[in-house]
């Protein structure tokens, strides 16, 4: 079976799923899972596809989530606007951010994401007259739709796994036209894409600054969804949750990192006991992929591939 | 007055910190000619090549390609002007298939942009991409191998794969970077009737080789490079018997 086919399907079960599940507190964690897998799909395409490393992502989820809170607390936006305004601004940031910082390579590249992220997490804590500070923003309004509004766990899980189906089919689409075939040329042999006429630089920084966009829409329709953000929810253990989710999966693999993210999203809120030792639990499986399952869960699968 | 030449590389020089790399380098490739360029272990053929490829930027001269200062361009840029290249080290991408890997050949040829790649527009012309890369396969005799993944096909095979990925952009100059290292005697024949096809359609060649005999037995024109310097150049048959390349090769 072709991975694309595998993934729609995978989607498919989720949203039909949402019929059958009354639970309010499985429907909110599932959803709420959704919206990291917005994230980690759009670190795949960075990380599995482009071979670049990001451990600042929270950072742009961070972005998304509190430029589109502020836009619509403070001038009375709609909120989907203010979405889109905050997504589109995480993007250009992310292009000036990624100008420089992806002419680096490996340990440097990885060092300077992590600053970035950490300086939007500082920018979130202490901006305070903006962001809150450490006690957040409260008072964000609901997404609605006319008069339909988003006000129950079970309407938001249908709402979150479309985003998710719309943005796994984005990938897709990139992933197999000439432009993923040039990504997996810059993640192995550089030189080899240059002489082929790719744009190894800029192809590294559109990446960049579309797997911030990702990020960042996730970040707004988790912010008008829970109605109320802090930065503990942007913080460096987010940006390497979203790297383990990603690894785990298999970093070129968007079948894979939907069920890990679902699965490893969804964990912690069951096992609560668990909880303040997810962190270890989180490096555990990262040492255990990294050794035994270097091309993730998705890897395990042997695909079908996507040419005519 | 049309030229004559494809490439004319004019007093090329190159120095790494104290070291002289290429000292005064010229010589033209001609049009529909395999020009050779040989020598030992650190004469600065690569040197060399890696400026043709705008990896280097030499310290003084000129390098002409087709009516265009080439020292002008970027290396992603030369495919569009009708270069296509081989490495030395095998360069092809193990997470994509043989046809994959030749189809990037193609990649500054798309037309397609991301909008047209997200709305599923680009079928088309992904579909004449793939025809267009079992014709080099077909060219290559390597149809066989078109579904596999490089670590799965034989070395000699893999040179072919990257001089389909090179060919299919329908280069004006190939360059072909120690095409024979490391093929057995078959191979080594096989590459020697592949790289006459290829010049039968009108292109024009420029090789880095070390092996002499591979080198008098394909191409028209040698240049022998020792120590940074251009000490011959000429017919194979003349070359050969140079007392110079003689005394690089041999040693006293």
């Amino acid at each position: 079976m072709r991975q694309s086919t595998a993934t729609y399907i995978l989607i498919f079960v989720f949203l039909t799923a949402g019929i059958f599940i009354k639970n309010p507190f499985i429907l909110n964690m599932v959803s709420l899972s959704a919206l990291t897998v917005i994230t980690v799909l759009g670190l795949n395409l960075l990380l599995g596809y482009a071979g670049q490393v990001s451990l600042g992502h929270a950072g742009f989820v961070a972005m998304g989530a509190y430029i589109s809170s502020i836009l619509s607390i403070k001038t009375g936006l709609n909120p989907w606007l203010s979405i889109a305004i905050a997504s589109a601004i995480t993007t250009v940031v992310a292009a000036f951010i990624g100008y420089p910082t992806l002419k680096l390579k490996g340990h440097y590249l990885a060092m300077a994401t992590l600053a970035i992220g950490e300086i939007i997490y500082m920018l979130a804590n202490n901006l305070i007259t903006l962001t809150g500070g450490h006690q957040g923003l409260t008072g964000i309004p609901m997404l609605s739709i006319g008069n339909f509004t988003f006000d129950s766990e079970k309407k938001f899980y249908f709402f979150s796994w479309a985003v998710v189906l719309l943005f796994a089919f984005v990938s897709n689409r990139i992933i197999n036209s000439h432009y993923g075939r040039a990504l997996k040329a810059i993640h192995e042999k550089e030189a080899a894409a240059k002489s082929f006429g790719v744009n190894v630089h800029l192809y590294k920084v559109a990446i960049f600054s579309l797997s911030a966009f990702y990020a960042a829409i996730s970040g707004g329709l988790y912010a008008f969804y829970i109605g109320f953000i802090s930065p503990s929810s942007f913080s460096l253990l987010k940006s390497i949750d979203y790297i383990v989710m990603a690894f785990v999966g298999g970093i070129d693999s968007i079948f894979g990192s939907i069920i890990t993210t679902v699965i490893l999203g969804s964990l912690p809120n069951i096992l609560t006991s668990l909880q303040d030792f997810w962190p270890i639990v989180n490096g555990g499986l990262l040492v255990v992929a990294a050794m035994f399952m270097t091309r993730g869960l998705g890897g395990l699968i042997k695909w079908k591939r996507n040419t005519f | 007055m049309e030229k004559k030449y494809i490439l004319k590389i004019k007093n090329i020089t190159k120095s790494f910190g104290g070291l002289k790399a290429l000292d005064n380098i010229s010589f033209n490739v001609n049009k529909k000619q395999i020009k050779a360029l040989v020598g030992p272990n650190g004469a600065g053929k690569t040197t060399l090549f890696n400026i043709i490829t705008r990896l280097y930027q030499p310290d003084r001269g000129s390098i002409e390609y087709d009516q265009k200062n080439l020292l002008s361009y970027m290396p992603h840029q030369l495919i569009r002007l009708g270069i296509a290249r081989t490495f030395q080290n095998i360069q092809l991408i193990d997470a994509l298939t043989v046809k994959e890997n030749i189809a990037l050949g193609l990649h500054a040829k798309i037309k397609s942009n991301p909008l047209s790649v997200v709305f599923g527009l680009n079928r088309k012309e992904e579909k004449e991409v793939f025809e267009k890369t079992e014709r080099v396969a077909h060219f290559l005799k390597i149809e066989s191998f078109l579904n596999k993944h490089p670590e799965q096909v034989p070395f000699g095979i893999k040179r072919l794969v990257e001089i389909g990925r090179a060919l299919i952009s329908q280069p004006k100059l190939l360059l072909l970077d120690e095409p024979a290292a490391g093929l057995n005697e078959n191979e080594t024949e096989r590459l020697l009737n592949t790289l006459f096809r290829i010049w039968e359609r009108g292109i024009s060649i420029l090789l880095i080789e070390h092996d002499m005999e591979f080198v008098a037995n394909c191409s028209h024109s040698i240049v022998v490079m020792d120590s940074g310097k251009k000490i011959a150049e000429g017919l194979p048959s003349d070359v050969m018997n140079d007392y110079n390349v003689i005394k690089a090769y041999m040693g006293e």
